[in-house]
């Protein structure tokens, strides 16, 4: 528990001392959002608003994701903190898991900063079904750190920078601004990170059905296991040949 | 600049790709996968907005989006990563100058990334259309993209002197990206915008090569519409360089005396 805290504390503490940075981060998301909404709203097609914004924040949580845990590695690693980590007995794991605090702080700047914009033109984006879009967000966070976490994996095994190894987040871009069917959600609710995204744009004006959360829930915990036995190869191989990832500032 | 000077520079920024991109197979796959999924983005988005653009067209849009807005990025870019890692210094004792060399050494890997994007999409475009037809919409697609970074030289020069000028990260850069696409026409027609933007718009190189991109979509079987856009975008080249090479000139003047 000891252990937890600590991680907690050095996130939160880098949160308050980098936060101009995160500000900043965030303000980029907060314009390519507004930029891709502003379409809906200057071709009169407000009526989709609230989907595809759910959909563009989920997307900032997939793909922060992709580089402030899988790339947050080379940081680590070129401070030489990951050595150090191991032979305090603290999972690197855990350490980079902590970045989910400065991830969500980033996205939560984001979805406040966009809303304040559609309001101050006048728009409102209803939340009609919270606790659903509360699930899928919450579902696709999991399955967003986790893929980080399989991204810094792969970077400690290939020497590969984790961003570089990203397509997802680049091709979710996309994929966020789907137009979000039962059926299509039904077919596509057990992609990671995909999934939860659709059913977050989709709790926008229905409730998610339970089929589609059992996917969602099924698909979290395939990813977790993937994770997990990826995780137990690449540790159990650093300490026998050391990491592979080069590191960079 | 003479000749031999420019073409060593070319040739140092051709070894520096090559090098990357037979470094780095991940990136090279990122690479061809990302116009694929610009494509997307603007299909389920043209869908949702109902406009009648066809995936063809799209084709064109992505690239052209993906190619020019990148440059912008990309020069000012490379001189903040050469900063950090400490060899800017190297590029300012290049007696080309800093400004010149970073942009010109940028012009083989645009000249090699979008060669790949294009190419990658060819086999959509067979599907589409005719093969042959395929073959000439993607030569004509590249010529556009090699056209449309002429416009952008001055400027990407200038932007690139700015952000050393700025010190840090320079975060601006990455906020004028999606204005300038939203500004260009790239994502939504220019009509749609306010008086005020659209009033930017047309002051911005990059509107022009989206227009480029629609013509030619809109005309495709016309080649005189080829060499209407090739005088164009010649005269705006002319244009927009007079102007900016200068700025550029005095911004690289101050940043040498502030030191890179």
């Amino acid at each position: 528990m000891g252990k937890i805290r600590a991680i907690i504390w050095l996130h939160t503490l880098r949160t308050r001392r980098y936060f101009l940075s995160m500000a900043s981060g965030s303000l980029t998301d907060t314009l390519w959002i507004i930029t891709l909404l502003l379409g809906f709203t200057l071709t009169g097609k407000t009526h989709l608003l609230p989907e595809n914004f759910l959909g563009l924040v989920a997307w900032t949580i997939a793909s922060n994701a992709t580089w402030m845990i899988g790339g947050w590695v080379d940081y680590l690693s070129v401070l030489g903190l990951i050595e150090e980590h191991e032979a305090r007995g603290t999972h690197l794991l855990l350490v980079l898991a902590g970045r989910v605090i400065p991830l969500l702080t980033t996205s939560a700047i984001t979805s406040l900063l966009t809303l304040l914009f559609l309001k101050i033109i006048g728009l409102e984006i209803p939340a009609l079904y919270p606790t659903y879009t509360i699930a899928s967000l919450c579902i696709l966070l999991i399955q967003s750190v986790e893929y980080g976490l399989l991204l810094a994996n792969l970077a400690l095994k290939t020497g590969v920078p984790g961003y570089m190894l990203d397509i997802a987040s680049l091709a979710f871009l996309g994929l966020a601004i789907m137009p979000v069917e039962e059926n299509r959600l039904r077919l596509l609710a057990p992609v990671p990170l995909l999934g939860p995204m659709l059913a977050a744009k989709a709790s926008s004006k229905q409730p998610v059905n339970s089929d589609v959360l059992a996917s969602l829930l099924l698909s979290t915990l395939l990813v977790t296991f993937v994770l997990l036995a990826a995780s137990k190869k690449v540790m159990s191989d650093a300490r026998r040949r050391g990491i592979k990832t080069i590191g960079e500032v | 600049m003479e000749v031999g000077k420019f073409v060593n520079l070319l040739r140092a920024g051709l070894y520096f790709e090559t090098c990357i991109l037979k470094n780095n197979k991940g990136l090279f796959i990122a690479l061809l996968a990302r116009p694929y999924l610009v494509l997307a983005m603007l299909h389920f988005l043209h869908q949702q907005l109902g406009t009648a653009t066809t995936l063809k067209d799209l084709v064109l849009l992505s690239l052209t989006v993906t190619g020019s807005i990148d440059v912008l990025w990309d020069i000012a870019g490379r001189g903040i990563i050469l900063r950090m890692q400490g060899t800017l210094p190297y590029y300012a004792v290049v007696p080309e100058g800093v400004l010149t060399s970073l942009t010109v050494t940028f012009i083989p890997r645009y000249l090699l990334e979008n060669l790949f994007k294009t190419l990658i999409f060819l086999p959509l475009l067979i599907i589409l259309l005719e093969p042959a037809m395929a073959l000439g919409y993607v030569a004509s697609t590249y010529i556009l993209i090699i056209l449309g970074l002429l416009p952008l030289v001055g400027l990407s020069a200038f932007l690139a002197g700015l952000a050393l000028l700025t010190k840090e990260e320079s975060p601006w850069l990455e906020w004028i990206t999606p204005l300038i696409l939203l500004a260009s026409g790239a994502l939504f027609p220019v009509s749609v915008l306010p008086c005020w933007l659209r009033a930017i718009s047309k002051l911005l190189p990059t509107t022009y090569i989206v227009e480029a991109s629609n013509l030619l979509t809109r005309a495709l079987k016309a080649k005189s519409v080829l060499g209407s856009i090739i005088i164009a975008i010649a005269l705006l080249s002319i244009a927009y360089n007079a102007v900016f090479s200068k700025l550029a000139k005095r911004t690289e003047e101050k940043l040498l005396a502030r030191g890179v």
